[in-house]
């Protein structure tokens, strides 16, 4: 399906689920659960902990989808962000289980279409991937390893083995620079 | 700033940084809970984190996919009767309320008889014992039945609220001459059957038995039985599942 088409179907959805219709709350678990479950599961590392957190994040869909306001946000961005702050709550409480080797950070997904792929894989999904390219390896490595692991700039800078000071200047130049870069 | 030379740019607005370092994860609970705050009562504020979030939500194209177990949707879909939610109308008619309230002492009286229609319930009326005043938020629980020594799992919900209890089977496979029954396993007394399950439909109860001061903590069991149930009324075959009721 075309990108603005699936955009809009979610939006749709939620504005049904905002209504209280069950089936379109199975809609979009259909169309985003194993996008966002990757995504949860990545900054969880624990699977039992990602299930509960999944769950939690569609009761939240269910009870608050009259919050989402389309012209302010996209559907994907709402919900990747509600996921993602629920599961990093969730880690800042429990810990992440177990470190995970640094080379699976930058891992990129193949096959595995799903509808949320669908609707971030396109121009601004390039641009960025091209303005991340464009950061110095190691910044890039570790604004990588924060985001999809929600770890803290203490841990992060653990894992890259360099102080808790450099890690913060390295990040914070990543975002500047990608902020610039995403203007151009 | 002296950074510029080195072409980092100069540094971000204070605000902005904040903004950005809160979308990526790097911040600690007690700067999240900070951030949270903050962008609840200052909307600048929770537009730059929004344009971040619109910046760096692309980058979970490259996360790959994992399709989560049925269990999940189960429970979700198990939970939704039981979760209170607000509409958008339902909003609006509280404000509303509110602002009659604040209006005059007369509009007040008015009010209050507005929210006493909007709490009161459909009319179903069950045959409910007054329970030890639930406290706020423990009107709905939740448990998971399963063994850790099998794949039969079902997912139970009570509901409080409406003196309901929904159990779901999620993984469950009787022979052709067997049914699963539950049980309701009260501390020291014997077990109390709730019902009789096939296994595929979902078993919905109304809860006398179950409204107690323990109620929303029950421990529930599912026993493999002869079709129609136990014939002594206690269970017979082997408990292929059990769980406890928590609060959600």
């Amino acid at each position: 399906m075309h990108a603005d088409a699936s955009r809009q179907l979610l939006t749709d959805n939620l504005a049904r689920v905002a209504a209280g219709d069950r089936s379109a709350l199975q809609a979009v678990y259909d169309a985003t659960s194993a996008k966002l479950f990757g995504v949860v599961l990545r900054i969880l590392n624990d699977r039992s902990e990602a299930e509960d957190v999944l769950q939690e994040v569609y009761i939240t869909v269910w009870s608050k989808a009259d919050r989402f306001d389309a012209s302010r946000a996209s559907p994907i961005t709402w919900l990747a962000a509600l996921a993602r702050n629920r599961a990093i709550d969730r880690q800042r409480q429990v810990g992440r289980r177990t470190s995970r080797p640094l080379d699976e950070a930058g891992e990129v997904a193949d096959g595995g279409d799903t509808g949320l792929d669908v609707l971030i894989r396109t121009d601004d999904a390039r641009q960025l991937h091209e303005c991340v390219s464009e950061l110095e390896t190691n910044h890039q490595a570790a604004l990588r390893s924060a985001f999809f692991e929600g770890r803290t700039y203490d841990d992060v800078a653990t894992l890259h083995g360099v102080p808790t000071g450099t890690m913060k200047s390295w990040i914070r130049r990543a975002l500047i620079r990608l902020k610039a870069c995403l203007q151009r | 700033m002296s950074d510029m030379g080195l072409g980092a740019g100069p540094d971000m607005d204070p605000d902005d940084q904040l903004a950005a370092e809160h979308v990526v994860g790097v911040l600690t609970a007690d700067e999240r809970a900070q951030v949270e705050t903050r962008m609840a009562t200052d909307a600048a504020f929770a537009d730059r984190v929004a344009a971040w979030e619109e910046r760096l939500t692309p980058l979970l194209a490259e996360v790959a996919p994992e399709t989560p177990p049925r269990v999940v949707w189960m429970r979700i879909s198990a939970q939704l009767g039981a979760v209170p939610r607000k509409t958008s109308a339902d909003a609006g008619l509280w404000r509303s309320v509110t602002a009659w309230r604040t209006a005059t002492a007369v509009f007040a009286a008015a009010a209050a008889a507005a929210v006493a229609v909007l709490v009161t319930r459909p009319p179903e009326v069950v045959q409910v014992p007054a329970p030890a005043a639930p406290a706020a938020g423990e009107l709905t629980s939740v448990a998971l039945l399963k063994d850790e020594a099998g794949p039969t799992s079902f997912v139970v919900t009570f509901d409080r609220d409406n003196g309901r209890l929904i159990i779901t089977p999620v993984t469950a496979e009787a022979d052709a001459d067997r049914a699963f029954e539950l049980w309701l396993l009260p501390d020291g007394a014997a077990p109390v059957s709730l019902g009789v399950l096939n296994g595929q439909e979902a078993l919905i109860l109304r809860t006398d038995q179950l409204v107690g001061p323990n109620g929303a903590n029950a421990t529930l069991a599912v026993s493999l039985e002869p079709l129609g149930g136990s014939p002594t009324g206690l269970p017979t075959g082997p408990v292929v599942a059990s769980g406890q009721l928590k609060p959600v």
